[in-house]
């Protein structure tokens, strides 16, 4: 049985609003396998965009987590990551659990590039690598520069003669060997007071330009693997300039940019046209075989899950009604809900079938089983209590007493 | 459009206005007499007494086209007229004592900028705590002082009282070096600077130490607009989807706050500016006069009251000048920190 | 159309209209600022008003004139006894708040300020509202040329500053001011004409009747106008510093509401809703009513309240400078310009004189202050976003 690598169990949040207290997740219960799709779908309100935020605990005031534990498997170790402070948490977001969300324009900042935006978290997680690597790079410009010295001058200038304008010639700068040498001294003591002084001093910081640039060259690369094209140009481009489907890869490309193992995608294609959809449903499927993360995708459409997801949960008004493989969800729901849900899709020749009833209201929630309005099976325990969840098959999670 | 065109787009659209300011000026000019009109025609007092003349060579008794056309000549010409309260032709006047109001603005201005932007931001970012509730009333209760009674209350406190901080521009040791002793160099003007060009320290510092609470009567009247402005920007920014988007990337709060929630905040900020600029050249007549500051300011409101036409309507044309200016700078920089205004 | 249509109709569409009020009522009542803006406000209404009654005037001819108890120089401070025997026959006895430079009684400039407060106030931004309502609504809701020009003219009209316009026109304008009628007329016609254009190039019918009507007014006060006014037809307005500088400010202020309003109308217009009241054929000038300025119509409230406090600010400065009240009229800003020389009195007492400036002083601020108060919070309570925390 593969590993999981992220248990969601009984977790709780309230929204302290000023028309009342919204029981927004009573008891959520999930769990993420490597390397698997885990599909939430529920209706507007059902409490799944939350839940994603949940995880990484990014819900804003009035919201509170109120309860529950998130779990997740980092480095070997097992963390409770809603009992870990801010500092902690910072190292997993972009890095361990990475988000995506739903409307692309809205998630990039106008006023910066869209490279800059992706060079961001990669200098905020992967420092390290980029400064060596900017510092192999600074080596071998020495070497070329050793190279061309010896005997290359002619072939330059008989270039230059033909092209009709100079040739660009990476030499090593007045400040390279100072820049390489400090770009050393940082890697092994990054905190060191003069370093700090100097990042401040406009000439002599010039090397954090060296290690941006270094950055923005990844940039272009991860770009380029989400198939945008022309990625050197888009790396340029502002995000009110770019298309929904290549701001959503941006978005994309910025939360693998550091190869998370957790992707959450809050309904990455709602906003976006159909044809667009199917794109990029599809370069999630790629990018996950490549860097081998595993996704919780979060969506209203059963037509995305069938497409996407190895596991789906279902949620209803804050909890986490039934969790199975996706198959067997099709084939044989167990929860009244699910199964009003799959009948309610519109299917050509047939009449058109919804669930009686609307969702109940979070502030006043009813007692017991939050579906007991508006199921055809409801019975007097549904009203009093609320089901508690129950491997009813295996690896097939139910919350009704009527499986209990 | 590239930003070069979006400037000059931007400034050939100024032109309209700027004429429009000329335009109103001239018809202020005809609701006086011929006689006083004349005022606005002579360069020095001994002509005062060949009003008749002018009148005659301006044609200021006939058509408006006509009138328009002479006076707006001797206005290319930088004849404004004479000012009977200044001793001298206006833009000459007005040129004189420019630095004094300049050098009040150059530090007044940044100051409300900058901190009421911080606390803006520190306002917002702590809404509804202890923080955002002093700041408010502080800021609120700056806005609805009259900025002549604060002025008139600094001085009581901080100079009658506590000997701490003068009025008026320099002392007298600082005057009479400046202008008996022969030995000091005009550069700019602004006596901060010329201090140090001229190697006297000691002056510079003097005259930071009158400017103190001037700048503190500008900065507290003013600040408040800003704060307003920023906080419910700022407000408005925190809740955008890259906020949210940035912390998922792990960054740190004040990472998130500086880098992204601020900088577009400060955007629809910048739109408060034009308000600004008013806010400053009305705060600087009445501050100048209070601390009786030889500026442009004071200037103006003693021409008001001793009914010097050309003297008040060369400070309304000046002010409007200003103003037009001061709104396509904020224009252009509106343009150079919203990428989607430059790039249209 | 019944009337009981009619009136079944306007109910129906006010309702929660007059929910929406009632909410926002109970939200002023929550909010602790708002109160103590209000309380001010309720409090200078109520000096305002009971003027007469706790300030009996002297002179009942003038009652803006403060009464002067002899000549000396030096203020006294406040419960000295009034020494003129005119005065004290009026019913007077004592200076409650002390006299200024010249004996003038604080405690009268104070009381009768208030009303010169609220008048300048008030009026100035009554009269700039009438304007901007009208200009802004036209400019937003047609577009086109209309729109450019009249926002190249405010954009002029904003380039002055309110202090320096002010200025301005108080020497320029002669004390007594003939306002030609006929002139007038024409300046209506005109404003008239203009959105009468703006209508006819949608609707006909009724309003082609009332382009008509304007070209008869136009030609009717041109008619006047050629003929030299005949004296039955000026007015001649006397007008102190103080009522020039009411002009002024009146003048200068209406560009302001005319953006806010014409920005509003911008942003309404293309909403569903008003898409929808035109599908189903509604008139211009209903949707105008009843769409757009009820949803406009808040921003201009908080305007308006912050801009009272503004104004009387600038008009107490012009006071303050010399160039607004005339001296001796009752005028907070000009008590202050009295006690300019009295701040300090010297190492012994030196705040001897502290009533000439510290009162006068805070009936300005706490005016200003509870218009501010009453403004933001009308911010805090009506902008849409903020409501429902």
């Amino acid at each position: 049985m593969t590993e999981e690598i992220l248990k969601v169990s009984d977790l709780r949040l309230n929204f302290y609003t000023y028309e009342g207290v919204v029981q927004a997740l009573d008891g959520v219960f999930l769990n993420l396998r490597k390397g698997e799709t885990l599909g939430i779908v529920g209706e507007t309100g059902c409490g799944k965009s939350v839940t994603g935020l949940s995880i990484l605990n990014l819900v804003p005031p009035p919201g509170r987590i109120e309860g529950g534990q998130v779990v997740l498997e980092r480095k070997g170790r097992e963390v409770e990551l809603l009992t870990e402070k801010e500092v902690f948490l910072r190292r997993v977001r972009g890095r361990d659990i990475s988000m995506v969300f739903q409307d692309p324009r809205s998630a990039l900042d106008p006023v910066y590039t869209a490279g800059d935006q992706i060079v961001e978290v990669l200098l905020h997680h992967r420092t390290k690598e980029l400064i060596q690597e900017t510092i192999e790079r600074l080596d071998k410009q020495d070497e070329g520069v050793r190279k061309e010295t010896e005997g290359v001058k002619k072939i330059e200038s008989e270039k230059q003669a033909k092209s009709g304008k100079k040739v660009k010639r990476e030499k090593p700068g007045f400040l390279h060997n100072f820049y390489k040498n400090t770009l050393q001294a940082l890697l092994k003591n990054p905190r060191s007071l003069r370093l700090k002084i100097m990042r401040r001093i406009p000439i002599l910081n010039g090397y954090r330009r060296l290690v941006k640039k270094e950055a923005k060259n990844e940039a272009v690369e991860i770009l380029r693997i989400m198939r945008i094209p022309d990625p050197e140009r888009v790396v340029g481009m502002y995000p009110h300039e770019l298309s929904g489907g290549m701001a959503q890869r941006v978005v994309i490309a910025m939360a693998l940019a550091c190869d998370p193992d957790i992707l959450i995608a809050d309904e990455p294609t709602t906003n976006l046209d159909v044809t667009v959809q199917l794109q990029i449903l599809q370069l999630i499927k790629e990018l996950k075989e490549r860097f081998s993360s595993s996704i919780i995708y979060i969506t209203h459409d059963m037509g995305v899950v069938a497409e996407m997801c190895d596991r789906v949960a279902v949620m209803y008004a804050g909890s986490v009604v039934e969790l199975a493989e996706v198959g067997e969800v099709f084939k044989e729901p167990l929860h009244p809900y699910t199964r009003a849900l799959l009948e309610s899709i519109p299917r050509p020749g047939l009449p058109f079938k919804s669930i009686e009833g609307i969702v109940p209201s979070l502030i006043n929630p009813p007692k017991g089983c939050r579906f007991n309005d508006r199921c055809p099976y409801a019975m007097e325990v549904c009203h009093t209590v609320k089901p508690k969840s129950v491997e009813v098959k295996k690896n097939h999670f139910v919350e009704c007493f009527l499986h209990e | 459009m590239g930003l070069f065109e979006f400037v000059i787009r931007r400034v050939i659209l100024m032109i309209p206005t700027l004429v429009g300011v000329i335009l109103l000026i001239f018809a202020v000019t005809q609701m006086f007499t011929p006689q006083q009109r004349a005022t606005l025609y002579i360069t020095n007092e001994k002509q005062m007494k060949n009003i008749d003349g002018i009148i005659r060579q301006y044609h200021l008794d006939e058509s408006i086209l006509v009138q328009f056309g002479g006076w707006f000549s001797q206005l290319l010409q930088g004849n404004l007229g004479f000012s009977k309260s200044g001793g001298g032709p206006v833009l000459e006047v007005m040129v004189r004592k420019l630095p004094a109001t300049f050098e009040l603005v150059i530090f007044s201005i940044p100051i409300t900028i900058l901190l009421g932007v911080y606390l803006g931001v520190q306002s917002a970012v702590n809404r509804d705590k202890p923080v955002d509730h002093v700041t408010r009333t502080v800021s609120i209760i700056g806005w609805s002082l009259p900025s002549f009674w604060l002025g008139i209350m600094l001085i009581a406190i901080f100079f009658s009282g506590l000997g701490w901080f003068p009025p008026e521009r320099t002392g007298t040791d600082v005057f009479n070096y400046i202008t008996l002793s022969g030995k000091w160099q005009h550069y700019t003007g602004l006596l901060t600077i010329d201090g140090l060009l001229n190697g006297q320290l000691w002056i510079s510092l003097d005259v930071l130490k009158h400017m103190i609470l001037p700048t503190i009567t500008l900065v507290t009247i003013q600040i408040a607009l800003i704060v307003r402005v920023m906080r419910s920007s700022m407000l408005e920014s925190l809740g955008k989807g890259y906020v949210t988007a940035a912390r998922a990337k792990g960054l740190s709060n004040s990472e998130v706050i500086n880098r992204h929630a601020r900088r577009n905040a400060l955007i629809p900020t910048m739109t408060v500016a034009g308000l600004l600029t008013a806010g400053v050249i009305t705060g600087v007549t009445i501050t100048e006069t209070v601390f009786n500051i030889d500026g442009v300011g004071r200037w103006a409101a003693q021409a008001a009251m001793a009914v010097d036409i050309p003297a008040v309507l060369g400070f309304a044309l000046f002010t409007g000048i200003v103003y037009v200016f001061a709104n396509l700078i904020v224009d252009l920089l509106y343009a150079y920190v919203d990428p989607r205004i430059r790039l249209g | 159309m019944s009337i009981g249509y009619r009136l079944r109709e306007f109910k129906s569409g006010i309702r929660p209209w007059l929910n929406e009020l009632k909410f926002t009522l109970k939200k002023i009542r929550k909010s602790p600022l708002s109160m103590v803006g209000t309380a001010i406000i309720i409090f200078f209404a109520v000096i305002a008003i009971f003027a007469p009654i706790l300030a009996p005037p002297v002179d009942s001819r003038d009652p803006y004139s403060i009464f002067l108890d002899g000549y000396g120089p030096t203020p006294r401070p406040p419960g000295s006894e009034i020494l003129d025997s005119y005065i004290r026959g009026t019913g007077w006895t004592t200076h409650y708040f002390g006299t200024e430079e010249g004996q003038i009684d604080i405690y009268y400039g104070c009381i009768w300020g208030a009303r010169t407060a609220f008048s300048i106030g008030v009026l100035v931004v009554v009269i700039s509202l009438a304007i901007g309502l009208i200009t802004g609504s036209i400019s937003g809701f047609y577009g086109g040329i209309i729109d450019e020009l009249l926002m190249r003219f405010t954009d002029i009209i904003l380039a002055f500053p309110g202090l320096v316009f002010a200025m301005a026109l108080v020497i320029a304008l002669p004390p007594q001011w003939p306002l030609d009628l006929g002139v007038m007329g024409i300046g209506i016609a005109i404003v008239v004409a203009i959105g009468v254009v703006g209508f006819l190039l949608k609707l006909p019918g009724i309003w082609r009747f009332l382009l008509g009507l304007a070209g008869v007014a136009a030609f009717a006060g041109l008619f006047v106008w050629g003929l030299g006014s005949p004296p039955v037809w000026v007015l001649r307005l006397n007008l102190n510093n103080l009522d020039k500088v009411l002009i002024a400010l009146a003048l200068v202020g209406w560009p302001g509401y005319t953006r806010v309003i014409r920005g509003e109308v911008l942003r309404v217009r293309q909403e569903d809703y008003v898409e929808a009241a035109k599908a189903v054929g509604c008139s211009d000038f209903r949707i105008i009513l009843r769409h757009i300025l009820p949803n406009t119509i808040y921003p201009v409230i908080i305007m308006a309240s912050l801009d009272i406090g503004a104004i009387v600010l600038t008009a107490a400065a012009l006071s303050f400078l010399g160039i607004g009240a005339p001296v001796g009229y009752a005028d907070w800003g000009q008590m202050i310009s009295f006690a300019r020389n009295w701040v300090w009195a010297g190492k012994e007492n030196p705040w001897q004189f502290w009533y000439t400036f510290t009162i006068p002083g805070l009936f300005i601020f706490l005016f200003v202050l509870g218009w501010n108060l009453l403004g933001d919070a009308f911010r805090d309570i009506l902008d849409p976003t903020l409501r429902r925390r």
